[in-house]
């Protein structure tokens, strides 16, 4: 027998290692592909049991069917088929509406895309408060720097005091961060029930519950409204060198056709997908006026 | 301002949080201010080197402001130590819990300058 002995947590003792791990991304991802892992091991076990009771029916059909076959038993067989065939039913049905739940591609995950864009505002406001505090700090230094006459002293008085009064409501990104966590932990535990739901009834193949209307973007541009990109997203230099090229390709493409009179709607000439010049976007304007 | 010689140790795992911190004792008059993220790390500190007050935060992770509490006043040669909570936690059970592990004073988030001021006082005196 070993000497060592497996070290036990306690619930508290895991729930505050769990809870430090969810505290951050990559911690989140961590746990996330943990939870993936285990619930493989248990849908097998899952299946496995299935097996086992659809044989261990299968074998009291097959004894009964065999045996004096008299018209009791096989009138309890008829019974327990038409149970089982509702049982199989309502099982059917209600793996076509958690297959429903489940998304065509980890990237449309609506769950993690949400844990994904919470993060990012914890993290914008966390640069944000940054760059506050830096331009606070400079102030302080500079109101250092000024003569202390009579004249400027209670001017610097008066900076000082609205300095710190800007400094303590930085402290908004201390407690929105931890009500922001509490969020993304709660969303956490719901993935980990949807995911669990989904595996241990094994909706592989099955097809989806038609799903629910979702409320209807009717602005015109809604296809183009997505947000902040998350990191990785094209920064402001790829923004410029994209510009730069687009104007380049329309100073090369043809003239811009004659505007359009005031009293004709001012429509763009062009076929959707193609890019309009300056000059094309202002005549539309000019026309529109 | 006077210059205030004690050593402040302050416990918070946000960076802005400790540096807003840093900012106001030293307009208080602390010029030695220290940090850190978590409570096993202020502890270690607070065993390295003599301090004067500790601030700490109680949401923390690994180790929670209450139990970097407990563990100081626990310690021989820490128990005395003046300790102050800053945090949002501010439900009675709170509160109650800080102060029977034997908390020095006690900030609800967000705070003020003033209210700073005025509880690192009611534990050092006036500064």
């Amino acid at each position: 027998m070993s000497s060592q002995r497996r070290l036990e947590l306690s619930e508290e003792e895991y729930l505050d290692i769990e809870e430090a791990l969810a505290s951050n991304a990559r911690g989140r991802s961590f746990l996330r592909m943990r939870d993936q892992r285990a619930r493989a091991v248990a849908m097998n076990e899952m299946r496995k049991l299935a097996r086992e009771m659809r044989d261990t029916v299968r074998d009291t059909v097959k004894a009964n069917s065999e045996g004096s076959g008299e018209k009791r038993d096989e009138a309890h067989i008829r019974i327990l088929r038409e149970e089982l065939r509702e049982m199989s039913a309502y099982i059917h049905q209600t793996r076509r509406e958690i297959a429903a739940l489940r998304p065509s591609d980890a990237g449309s995950n609506r769950i993690m895309a949400a844990t994904g864009e919470l993060d990012a505002i914890v993290s914008a406001t966390e640069r944000a408060t940054s760059e506050i505090l830096n331009g606070v700090e400079r102030i302080q230094q500079l109101t250092l720097k000024l003569p202390k006459t009579s004249e400027v002293a209670p001017v610097v008085e008066e900076i000082q005091a609205q300095v710190t009064e800007v400094l303590t409501a930085c402290s908004f990104q201390d407690i929105t961060g931890q009500r922001t966590t509490k969020v993304v932990n709660t969303l956490r535990y719901l993935e980990q029930r949807v995911n669990s739901m989904i595996e241990i009834w094994g909706v592989e193949g099955v097809t989806p519950a038609a799903p629910p209307p979702e409320p209807e973007d009717r602005r015109p541009d809604a296809h183009l409204l997505n947000g902040p990109a998350a990191d990785g997203g094209p920064s402001q230099a790829d923004v410029d060198a994209l510009f730069e090229k687009l104007g380049k390709a329309t100073e090369a493409a043809p003239a811009a056709p004659a505007a359009p009179t005031a009293a004709a709607p001012a429509a763009p000439a062009e076929s959707p997908g193609e890019k309009s010049s300056q000059s094309q976007i202002d005549a539309m304007f000019n026309a529109a006026q | 301002m006077r210059n205030i010689e004690k050593h402040v140790l302050v416990v918070d795992d946000y960076n802005t949080m400790r540096r807003i911190l840093r900012n106001l004792l030293s307009q208080i008059g602390f010029s030695n201010v220290e940090e850190a993220e978590d409570g096993s790390t202020g502890l270690r500190k607070l065993r390295e080197r003599p301090f004067g007050l500790v601030i700490s935060d109680w949401n923390m992770a690994p180790m929670s402001g209450l139990e970097f509490l407990k563990e100081v006043r626990s310690d021989g040669a820490l128990k005395d130590m003046p300790f102050i909570m800053i945090t949002a936690e501010s439900k009675t059970e709170n509160v109650v819990a800080a102060k029977e592990a034997g908390v020095s004073n006690y900030i609800v988030k967000p705070f003020n300058a003033d209210t700073l001021k005025k509880k690192i006082e009611a534990v050092l005196g006036e500064l």
